[in-house]
């Protein structure tokens, strides 16, 4: 008996093991058969998130429509959220596996562009300069090294805006958001005296601060000079008074009882709902949270919401409407594709995807896509929605610490943060561990 | 067993080579390949340049490292009490008669194990939660409102409040070893240790810990070995913080090659705790050994 029963088993492991290889080759030849180009596409955008976010909404439309008109060209996609998509496509780009299109963050296109992950395409923008041509200005940059496009940017906007609940203010007597840093610190102290919180803050998730918080105080603080210096490694250091104080600012906040309690222990979803439950008077937060108020707030707190950003810094070199931004993600070619058909099939669907008419879908519903979309039919946008757009527009973009710094400088300053944030270490020490990485960074390029 | 019931050598070699198979495909293939990229710097992509004993050294003056891994102590030593510990006691009162409903108790405490890791994450995570937690809202009932705490963002206690959760799930498992490695103990053992007027306590003492050391040693090791390697709980509870005051080294190990993009480095940080952990239970096993022929308790 044991002889039979263990050759069965080992026939029904082998066949299994054999037929799931069997059926992938397959599949890829009935594909070719029928189609002249396959494109394999690795992104995070998701059919779920159609009508609730403008980006899912305006990059699936494009492709759609790419597939329609060119049925020829096969389009191997897979969808991802967005932490597993993190962490999938480091494990390809390590394994030099990655598909044809993906997304690179803006923090990770250095290292992308060192190992030669991905494809230049300087070449092919050339062959089409009107779709070129029509991008935000600024919103290529962090895609670009030494004059090389290495990606497409998809959406743009400030990370940095606060929506407030202006019923809130009103009743403590503010019928605006206050313009100086002392008058937002009465502010909060009245606020506290109702048992509501100034902001409504989450950085469980790391990256919330650096992105909403840091780069836009330290702009207010520094100027875009010092960040220039950093990145071009031309003398400033990160123990400069400015970012000190700019974290200390953060700090202060915290210290006085002006955020929620659990600051670092909750994520940015539980911050927006304390705001929805009126426990903040404000939150702040990048453009996408506009939606999320139309979309999920009381309808109290959606008519009450205004938008403004950050008040100017006493003696500070930046300018004080200013918001940090840019493009944060785009979409990158796999160095391994050479010029041909299959490249100029991906260009035409990186058009379909972020281009003009995607554009104009993305502002329709609420979004602030990287190409401009030009005239567009704001009568559909919610006034919240509509409010955080034109304060978009209106911003000058400063640059987003997270998208440009090396991800070992940020990893650190995101860690760190939180430290500074419960009160177990000081602004300064934050500022000389930031600096010791950036310095680690600068001796090996 | 029977010599005729004995399965052949190349038979057994047959059954076990599947598992043996996947088993260095998994494990030991990617130790290997750990250690040969800790002495590379490697940022993720096809390029890696050989930098000897390089990432060896930096570990030495990590000081964020050595802080994750006094955390993994830290969570043994809670671990020890709070699940070996427990297990042991939670096992006696299931054998004793005072204990009625035994079934039921097991299986209430057996059930926190058969859930995911991330599962008992998110349910602590309310539990602590400041606004609408059970922990504060219970202080709150007790009149106890002065305690009242956000609990994960303090970074002093931060790694008991960690551990409490994984004990309150391996706990069922342990008590189970335990309860096996009690009903191997003779009966009449036990009788006339009680008919010499040994209960309670003193026979637990004197007569089933005794008795029990294998079982017991056998317990520890697997928690020293389990909260070395932690990782799950603490990314899903805390992610590490705040700031680094909860990282375990698995967890710094994860985001120093997927966050900060160094890889080499972080296979180094691989290969160290393997090293560390295995060099902790060497002295473990020898601390519980010596202490084992001192006693002469077996």
């Amino acid at each position: 008996m044991n002889k039979r029963s263990f050759i069965l088993g080992l026939l029904v492991v082998a066949s299994s093991v054999l037929s799931a290889c069997g059926s992938g080759d397959n599949e890829e030849a009935t594909a070719e058969s029928s189609k002249n180009v396959t494109i394999s596409l690795l992104h995070r955008y998701q059919e779920s998130n159609i009508g609730k976010s403008p980006e899912d909404t305006a990059v699936l439309d494009g492709l759609k429509r790419f597939m329609e008109d060119y049925p020829n060209v096969e389009i191997i996609e897979e969808q991802l959220q967005n932490e597993d998509y993190s962490i999938k496509a480091q494990a390809l780009a390590a394994a030099d596996d990655m598909p044809d299109v993906f997304i690179v963050p803006g923090s990770w296109m250095t290292n992308f562009v060192d190992n030669e992950i991905v494809l230049p395409l300087n070449e092919e923008l050339e062959k089409r300069p009107e779709w070129r041509d029509g991008y935000r200005a600024g919103t290529l940059d962090a895609g670009t090294r030494e004059g090389q496009v290495y990606g497409i940017p998809i959406a743009a906007g400030p990370t940095h805006l606060i929506y407030y609940n202006d019923d809130l203010f009103g009743s403590i007597g503010y019928d605006q958001f206050p313009s100086t840093w002392p008058d937002l610190m009465d502010a909060g102290e009245k606020l506290a005296d109702k048992g509501i919180n100034l902001f409504s803050y989450g950085d469980k998730s790391k990256g919330y601060a650096m992105s909403s918080w840091i780069s836009a105080l330290t702009d207010r603080i520094n100027g875009p000079q010092w960040t220039e210096s950093i990145l071009n490694g031309s003398g400033a250091q990160f123990t400069d008074d400015g970012f000190v104080h700019g974290i200390s600012m953060m700090h202060e906040l915290a210290k006085a009882g002006y955020l929620n309690k659990d600051l670092n222990s909750v994520d940015a979803d539980t911050m927006v709902n304390y705001y929805f439950e009126g426990r903040s008077a404000a939150f702040v937060s990048g453009i996408w949270s506009a939606m999320n108020i139309v979309n999920n707030a009381p309808e109290g707190i959606a008519a009450g919401t205004r938008v403004a950003v950050f008040p100017g810094v006493e003696g500070g070199l930046g300018n004080p409407l200013s918001s940090s931004g840019g493009a944060g993600v785009y979409y990158s070619v796999n160095s391994g594709v050479e010029a041909g058909e299959k490249l100029d099939a991906i260009m035409t669907m990186l058009e379909y995807m972020t281009g003009s008419d995607s554009a104009k879908l993305m502002a329709e519903v609420g979004g602030f896509p990287a190409y401009d979309p030009g005239d567009f039919d704001t009568g559909k946008l919610h006034p919240v929605a509509l409010a955080a757009y034109e304060a978009s527009a209106a911003a000058d973009a400063t640059k987003i610490f997270d998208l440009w710094f090396d991800a070992s400088i940020v990893e650190v300053l995101n860690t760190g943060i939180q430290g500074v944030m419960a009160g177990s270490r000081t602004p300064e020490q934050l500022a000389e561990e930031t600096q010791q990485a950036y310095e680690t960074f600068l001796n090996n390029p | 067993m029977g010599k005729a019931l004995r399965p052949k050598g190349w038979v057994l070699l047959a059954y076990l080579l599947p598992g043996l198979i996947i088993y260095s495909f998994v494990v030991l293939v990617p130790i290997f390949a750990a250690f040969r990229d800790s002495f590379y710097s490697w940022t993720g992509g096809p390029k890696k340049t050989y930098i000897s004993i390089e990432n060896y050294k930096e570990i030495l003056q990590d000081n964020v490292f050595w802080h994750s891994f006094l955390n993994n102590v830290l969570m043994t030593a809670y671990g020890l009490i709070g699940q070996v510990g427990f297990g042991f006691v939670f096992a006696l009162l299931l054998m004793s008669k005072m204990v009625k409903l035994k079934g039921l108790h097991r299986t209430m405490s057996y059930f926190p194990s058969t859930l995911a890791p991330v599962i008992i994450a998110f349910l602590w995570m309310l539990i602590y939660n400041y606004n609408y937690g059970l922990l504060n809202a219970g202080l709150t009932k007790l009149g106890l409102d002065v305690l009242v705490q956000s609990w994960l963002d303090l970074t002093g206690p931060i790694v008991l409040l960690a551990s409490i959760p994984l004990s309150w799930q391996n706990i069922g498992f342990f008590t189970l070893l335990m309860l096996a490695g009690l009903s191997s103990i003779n009966k009449e053992v036990l009788e006339v240790a009680e008919l010499d007027g040994a209960t309670g306590i003193r026979k637990a003492w004197y007569i089933i810990i005794p008795l029990a050391k294998p079982t017991l040693v056998v317990a520890s090791l697997l928690c020293i070995a389990n909260n070395m390697r932690g990782f799950e709980h603490i990314y899903a509870l805390t992610g590490g913080g705040p700031g680094n005051s909860s990282s375990v080294m698995a967890l710094y190990a994860y985001e120093t090659s997927f966050l900060r993009f160094r890889y080499g480095y972080g296979s180094a940080l691989a290969i160290a705790i393997i090293a560390l952990t295995m060099l902790l239970i060497l002295l473990s096993t020898l601390a519980l050994q010596r202490r084992d022929s001192k006693g002469g308790a077996y």
